[in-house]
């Protein structure tokens, strides 16, 4: 029996509304990529949406988040507001410099700007008065 | 009643099941208790992290220790 086996990894979920437009679809290249680096781990918003009982109650008791919309329509925190969960570290690509297009093809500089101002941040988030 | 525990068997997941058990018993009710260790059957729950209960096939609490009060009110449900 092992002690720590539950308590493994990340425990700041990660969910992003991959919306169609160049901002939905830089959540989902963002979102791989902080994962990627330990920002976090990815977890499925469409089964929450679904209301799938474990999507939905994993949301609830989730410790930590980080929420990522491309534009203010705000999907993402909407479907968990849908389902009574909390909406932690929400960040909305279009106010962070970037037009929301159709048909575009991502920039590598816009991601790693948003990218940049996400961690910084999450890093002040969890390091308040540095 | 179902009850089972998603988890790989940490201490943990240990305390989850025992507290349960210990709620079954104080309401005199009785149920089917299991423990899941199965990664595949756990991420067929959907759950973020472990553990977590599931109680007639609904997620009741993911990656925490439920309180036995907690437990209680599932059951009398």
């Amino acid at each position: 029996m092992a002690d720590e086996c539950c308590a493994g990894g990340s425990n700041r979920m990660i969910v992003w509304c991959a919306g169609a437009s160049n901002v939905g679809q830089m959540t989902h290249q963002l979102a791989v990529e902080l994962a990627g680096e330990g920002q976090g781990r990815l977890f499925c918003l469409a089964g929450i949406a679904a209301h799938r009982s474990g999507f939905v109650r994993s949301a609830k008791d989730a410790e930590d988040m980080l929420v990522l919309d491309g534009c203010p329509v705000a999907c993402a925190a909407k479907i968990l507001e849908h389902v009574e969960a909390p909406v932690m570290n929400h960040f909305v690509v279009t106010e962070m410099g970037v037009e929301k297009a159709f048909g575009e093809e991502l920039k590598r500089e816009d991601i790693d700007q948003v990218k940049a101002s996400i961690r910084a941040a999450l890093a002040a988030n969890e390091n308040p008065g540095q | 009643m179902e009850i089972k525990v998603l988890g790989p068997g940490c201490a943990r997941c240990e305390q989850v099941e025992k507290l349960i058990r210990e709620a079954l018993k104080e309401e005199g009710l009785t149920a089917d208790v299991s423990k899941v260790k199965d990664m595949k059957e756990i991420a067929s729950h959907g759950v973020f992290g472990t553990p977590a209960v599931v109680v007639d096939g609904k997620v009741k609490s993911v990656g925490k220790i439920p309180t036995k009060d907690d437990i209680k009110k599932w059951l009398k449900k």
